[in-house]
């Protein structure tokens, strides 16, 4: 099953994506960074954008009452990423530990559907393991299926 | 100029491509969770599986 998502805005070469989240605080402008760390592993970096200022952060909590809709974008973003870099390695973690939480929550209730496409692994303590629901971790790793 | 990307599989996004976002190519838009990440994962053993696909570009 496919929950709602916004449309996505990406550069060429689908490394920045832009949507814009309409809630009950009004229009957001959200944008998501895939950002190279070391060969083939990538940072995701996720944030919204003042657009009268241009400032982009990730420390903002804009609570717009939509983050289930949000969350589902971002990884679609994921998904499109990976189509076109399938050997990346994408680590995420939350700018607080509560986003953390957060992300770990949506992982957790859409595990089956994310294992048929992806891999994903959980960060703790310094070492990767299999993502295991009810696990606090640090950051996660997500791989598409070969 | 925007220009439609033709969807590859159901899951697939509709995703339009935006020229004025190549202004953040490259560019480090999250400064501290960038770095952040760099310092957690500098010293993460990565499975031998995901280490020979990383060290393989």
């Amino acid at each position: 099953m496919l929950f709602p998502r916004y449309n996505l805005k990406a550069d060429e070469k689908l490394e920045i994506f832009e949507f814009v989240s309409f809630g009950n605080k009004g229009k957001i402008t959200k944008i998501v960074q895939f950002l190279q760390i070391s060969d083939n592993l990538y940072n995701l970096g996720f944030g919204d954008k003042n657009l009268e200022t241009g400032e982009i952060s990730d420390i903002i909590v804009s609570n717009n009452g939509d983050s289930r809709k949000v969350l589902a974008t971002v990884a679609a973003s994921i998904y499109a990423f990976t189509i076109k870099y399938p050997e990346a390695l994408v680590y995420a973690t939350g700018s607080t530990k509560s986003r953390t939480r957060l992300y770990r929550i949506g992982i957790a209730n859409n595990l089956s559907e994310i294992l048929k496409d992806f891999e994903i692994f959980g960060l703790r303590e310094g070492e990767l393991e299999e993502f295991k629901k009810g696990t606090d971790y640090q950051g996660f790793f997500v791989k598409r299926r070969g | 100029m925007k220009k439609n990307q033709k969807n590859r599989d159901s899951k697939m996004p509709k995703i339009i491509i935006d020229e004025s976002l190549n202004q953040y190519q490259g560019k480090i838009i999250f400064k501290t969770t960038f770095a952040k990440a760099q310092e957690t994962l500098k010293n993460v053993k990565l499975p031998k599986s995901l280490k020979k696909q990383t060290e393989s570009a």
